[in-house]
């Protein structure tokens, strides 16, 4: 187990050090720089630029930029950034917990939901009402992020005021409010986000969990059970349930990818302030090293999911140690 | 399934035929501030955006866009990921070490972040350049999975005889082991199809597409975004026809995949 | 700080709630509180440093200067400014040198007196280069050195007795707390926990800044001036212009700036809301470089006056102006913008006319061929405007231009560039035309540095680069000129010389439309700056929210 666990490991930190380095070059490749001057701003002269270029080392060649780069990142440094005038440390300090409170309400929910759903369908399988949600299912997972959270935007927030609009929390209020005030306010700031975000978790896992207990589930035992009685047909769905949750895991690991690139669009759209929401403004503001902070944050989440989930599936499943 | 096919077939002949079937020209702003922000209506069906222009017939060209970009950046995907997962497959030892880790790094960004980076480190693109991010972006499933195939068919016997023969490479793989990937690459590219309309129309809406005035169904809606809800039309005629297009390619895809690969309908 | 407490929570759920969990406390006086939406936080909060709108905005209520320009928007000589952190200045005979007696109860927001030193010492930082503020280069134009004599008085010397030098002075200089930041290397100035966390001297401090999130600033109780009639001033963040415009329709925020004009029709049909349309301190045109890309060859088509006057002539710019902003846009006259004391309306502008740009075509030779468009020798009449993407009107009238000058036989290709890319080609040199905008204060002075032959070389901002000795000429003697009627009339003739030379198409100056909730009441806003009203704004009697009632958070 202890080789598995180091092979997987090396072979982690390999990718993400290749994601750096293509990361970097790509960044810096970009027109423009991080103090490029605002058009209608007469007072950004170019001696102002070339001083702040040279103070920060952007004028020198790309290797020793790269070299600089990666020793700071060795040493869990990872650079100053200029939009925010910050250390990226500590903006990632910040960010990072935000994001995982959006990803991981919407992955709580969303699985539940999916899971809910998934059984439903199972042991309703073939009648209409299981074909339309199956059907509906699909055409929630048609839907790209960015609209969904456009609509939450337009009708429950700003038409019909059941939700705020943006943001975290409520900017005057929140402070003096008491330990569950606040709870409760982050939760409704969180409602639509994390729904939105939720409810293509649920639409996608209801489809796989659906078919994983049809799997375990033969048709026969279902019309037995359903001819015996209620209570022997809970018993069997419990049955096929607990052997479905195993793969589960292996699920999640694979969509964490998509739900953080649905929370760049979530995250922009409803302020949510977020990893996302900083990509999008670091790359608007050529903001080099929390760019390149945030994809490495974004490659982390990831490949730290896939391996856990390897990790997991071993635990569970000796003969796949093998393998690695 | 064919109401999904024909919703689809519908599709790209709009797109094919705009300019016969577009009521207007997508970008001709008249010579006057009387056609702003009109809700449907007779004249305008899907009713007109902010600068007066008239949203079916940008509906209807953004279609062109839309599905060109995608399908375009699709079969650039999977010739890409076609070439390199042969290669790596063939060659083996260090080449292949190295595809293979070069697409588990990709595969590790969240592919949006992977495009947020590309186009800062382009600037806005052409129409072409989206098709070229998007496509070079897509490759490294296919690659795995071709890679995996590759492996497999080598040593079977027909591809053993003919490699004898004296045949080069590239041709037993053209000759004998592509065809037998047809399958595969199809539905791959069918559901390939289905992530990345959505992406592109993402991307525009972030203003990082598609660059106006050229309408795809993502920048028409992010045009009306910015207004306070009283616009409803201009964003929901486009958003419609993205999820249209987006289901009846998924349904497609699944269809074929339960097609040629009955085991496969548990995976997701 | 908040972000500090991260830490307590394990699980992420409970770190977020303490992240956002403050320690409420203090009694609110019933002033109530503000919410202000906005698309950016301030970078900085190191007045040397701000180089954006919001952290101007910020600062500038932290921090106080020694006078103000006030409602007047006069920038020459001392008429109309304000005391501030001086409580008055006596000028020498000769005018060189002028002594500011600084208020005695002025204090830092630590508690110590605010001091001549302070003043010395702000000058100090402003002037460095290592610092590198937007401002220094003005000051150090205008002034030669600032002594102290006691704790409360210093003497500025100036270099010479340019007209506006007491209005640089006092827009360019914040004097800086010497006994905090003396300590910090100059170089990290910018970065030190100052820039963060400021101690000014205004009316304002600063309560709380959770980047992306909000900005609180409430009274400064060492404020020696009358406190603001407001509890608090929040501003939130959002990335989104739409979500920005949600917020504010939503009830959500109490004032939003720069709303388009379609939000601002929408937002005066609401009853709670209104719009304020202020003057406005931008202006936008269309720009021809005269020379061959970055050659000093004069370019084949805009070397030519005339031709540049025919393509003034083939746009009809009202119908420009109305189609892109309705009826709250204005055309642009010149180099300037009408809130400037110098502004003349009355400026022979070449007046739209299709048969006679027709004409002087012709006469140059483009006649029109086949397709509809000019040639001459076989060259048609074409080139490129380069537009940022980034600019919503900008890309329109490129459109509507695009469309005009079509109906004259002149081929306009648009390229649309992103914001970093334009600037990048603009100040190369590389382009043909260009949609160009520039943001003017009220010193018409400005001009100098935009439009003259001095700008156009060695990284000035003359990116067209239009030289007429006559023109500069005029601009020297109005910059020069001591009296405000003599300014007005070399200004005037210097605007008169640039518009009929045409070396660019003056368009518009976009409306600035704010929005506000009916619940504000905020007396009169100043055009330059608005938000040196906020110590006056109060909430209306009668229209008080939960959120009025809220107390301050200590920080």
């Amino acid at each position: 187990m202890r080789r598995f666990l180091l092979a997987r490991g090396a072979q982690a930190l390999a990718v993400i050090a290749l994601v750096a380095t293509l990361a970097f070059t790509l960044v810096h490749l970009a027109p423009g720089d991080p103090f490029a001057a605002s058009l209608d701003d007469p007072t950004n002269t170019a001696a102002l630029h070339a001083q702040q270029m040279h103070r920060w080392g952007y004028d020198q060649p790309l290797p020793v930029q790269y070299l600089k780069w990666l020793g700071n990142l060795a040493r869990g440094e990872f650079g100053w950034s200029h939009s925010r005038n910050r250390r990226v440390a500590d903006v990632l300090l910040e960010t990072v917990p935000r994001t995982f409170l959006l990803m991981g309400a919407a992955l709580v929910a969303g699985v539940l939901a999916g899971l809910a759903l998934g059984t439903w369908q199972a042991a309703r399988r073939g009648t209409p009402a299981e074909r339309a949600s199956g059907t509906l299912a699909t055409a929630v997972l048609s839907v790209p992020e960015f609209l969904v959270a456009l609509a939450a935007l337009a009708l429950p927030a700003a038409r019909w005021h059941w939700f705020p609009v943006s943001g975290i929390a409520d900017p005057a209020l929140h402070d003096s409010m008491s330990a569950i005030g606040r709870a409760w306010d982050v939760t409704r700031h969180l409602v639509l986000p994390a729904g939105t975000l939720a409810l293509l978790t649920a639409a996608g896992v209801s489809r796989y969990h659906r078919s994983a207990m049809l799997a375990m589930l033969p048709e026969e035992f279902v019309r037995t059970a359903r001819a015996k009685g209620a209570g022997e047909y809970t018993a069997v769905v419990r049955h096929a349930l607990r052997n479905a949750l195993g793969p589960l895991i292996t699920i999640v690991g694979l969509l964490l990818p998509t739900l953080f690139g649905g929370a760049v669009f979530v995250e922009t759209i409803f302020s949510w302030p977020g990893v996302g929401r900083m990509m999008v403004e670091a790359v608007g503001g050529n903001d080099y090293p929390l760019v390149l902070a945030g994809v490495l944050v974004g490659s982390v989440l990831v490949v730290l999911g896939s391996a856990l989930a390897d990790v997991l599936s071993a635990l569970a499943d000796p003969r796949l140690r093998i393998e690695a | 399934m064919k109401f999904a096919a024909a919703v689809l077939v519908l599709f790209v002949v709009v797109a094919v035929a705009a300019p016969a079937i577009a009521p207007h020209d997508p970008r001709a702003t008249p010579q006057s501030e009387t056609q702003k922000n009109l809700p449907p209506s007779g004249a305008h069906p899907f009713g007109t955006d902010q600068y007066s222009r008239d949203v079916l017939s940008r509906v209807i060209y953004g279609a062109r866009v839309s599905l060109g970009v995608a399908v375009v950046a699709v079969m650039l995907a999977l010739t890409l990921g076609a070439a390199i997962g042969a290669v790596a497959g063939y060659a083996g030892g260090w080449t292949d070490i190295i595809c293979m880790r070069v697409v588990d790094a990709m595969l590790s960004v969240p592919r949006v972040l992977l495009l947020l980076v590309l186009v800062a480190s382009t600037g806005p693109l052409t129409v072409g350049g989206i098709i070229v991010l998007l496509g070079c972006t897509g490759w490294p499933g296919t690659s795995r999975l071709v890679r995996g195939e590759v492996r497999l068919l080598k040593e079977r016997d027909y591809v053993l005889a003919s490699r004898a023969t004296g045949t080069p490479e590239w041709r037993v793989f053209v000759l004998h082991v592509l065809p037998g990937l047809v399958p595969q690459l199809l539905v791959t590219g069918t559901l390939a199809l289905a992530t990345v309309i959505p992406l592109e129309a993402g991307l525009s809406f972030l203003g990082l597409g598609v660059q106006p005035p050229t309408a795809s169904w993502g920048n028409i809606i992010s045009d009306a975004a910015g207004r306070p809800g009283d616009t409803w039309w201009v964003v929901l005629f486009p958003g419609l026809a993205i999820v249209c297009t987006v289901l009846a390619v998924n349904t497609i895809g699944e269809r074929l995949r339960e097609r040629i690969d009955p085991r496969g309908r548990s995976r997701t | 700080m908040r972000f500090h407490s991260v830490r307590r929570g394990a699980c992420v759920m409970l770190g977020a709630a303490a992240l956002l969990a403050g320690c409420g406390g203090g009694d609110g006086s019933g002033g109530g509180t503000v919410i202000i939406g906005t698309g950016q936080d301030p970078k900085t909060l190191f007045p040397p440093a701000s180089d954006n709108i919001q952290a101007r905005v910020v600062t500038e209520l932290i921090f106080e200067r020694l006078a103000d320009r006030g409602g007047s928007l006069n920038t020459l000589g001392d008429a109309g400014f304000v005391p501030r952190l001086a409580q008055r200045w006596d000028w020498s005979a000769d005018s060189l040198r002028v002594t500011f007696h600084i208020d005695p109860r002025a204090r830092w927001q630590d508690g110590r007196a605010v001091s001549a030193e302070d003043v010395r010492f702000g000058f100090a930082v402003f002037t460095d280069t290592i610092v590198g503020a937007r401002t220094g280069a003005d000051l150090r134009a205008v002034v030669d050195s600032i002594s102290v004599g006691d704790s409360l008085t210093c003497t500025v010397w100036f270099r010479q007795r340019s007209p506006e030098r007491f209005d640089v002075l006092v827009t360019s200089l914040t004097p800086l707390p010497a006994h905090l930041l003396r300590a910090v290397r100059r170089d990290s100035l910018a970065l030190s926990g100052f820039a963060r966390n400021p101690v000014g001297n205004g009316p304002f401090k600063l309560v709380n800044w959770e980047q992306q999130v909000r900005l609180e600033l409430a009274p400064s109780p060492s404020y020696a001036g009358a406190r603001p009639a407001l509890d608090r001033v929040i501003w939130t963040f959002a990335p989104d212009a739409s979500t920005l415009v949600k917020q504010f329709m939503a009830g959500e925020s109490d004032f939003l700036e720069n709303l388009s004009v379609d939000d601002a029709a929408a937002a005066a049909r609401q009853p709670n809301l209104r719009v304020i349309r202020l003057g406005s301190f931008g202006y936008n045109f269309l720009q021809f470089n005269l020379r061959d890309g970055a050659s000093d060859r004069p370019h084949p088509l805009f070397g030519s006056r005339t031709l540049r006057r025919a393509l003034t002539m083939a746009l009809d710019r009202q119908l420009l102006v109305r189609s892109v902003f309705d009826s709250l846009g204005r055309v642009g006259l010149g180099p300037f913008v009408r809130a400037q004391w110098s502004a003349d309306t009355t400026i022979a502008q070449i007046a739209f006319d299709r048969q006679q740009a027709a004409r002087l075509l012709d006469s140059l030779g483009w006649h029109t061929g086949a397709d509809g468009i000019r040639t001459r020798d076989g060259q048609p009449l074409a080139f490129t405007l380069i537009v940022p993407t980034s600019s919503n009107p900008r890309q329109s009238f490129a459109v509507l231009i695009q469309e005009q000058l079509r109906i004259a036989g002149v081929k306009v290709d648009i390229e649309r560039l992103d914001g970093n890319t334009l600037v990048d080609r603009i100040q190369k040199h590389a382009f043909e035309a260009a949609m160009g905008g520039l943001a003017a204060t009220p010193a018409p002075s400005g001009v100098k540095q935009t439009w003259t032959g001095a700008a156009a070389r060695d990284g000035g901002l003359n990116y067209g680069r239009y030289e007429n000795a006559a023109f500069d000429a005029q601009v020297d003697s109005a910059i020069s000129a001591a009296a405000q009627a003599s300014a007005k009339s070399h200004y005037r003739a210097a605007y008169q010389i640039i518009v009929d030379d045409a070396p660019a198409i003056w368009l518009y100056e976009p409306p600035t439309l704010d929005g506000a909730s009916a619940r504000l009441q905020l007396g009169t806003l100043r055009p330059d700056a608005w938000w040196m009203g906020i110590p006056s704004w109060s909430i209306a009697p009668g229209k008080r929210l939960p959120r009025d009632a809220a107390p301050a958070k200590t920080p």
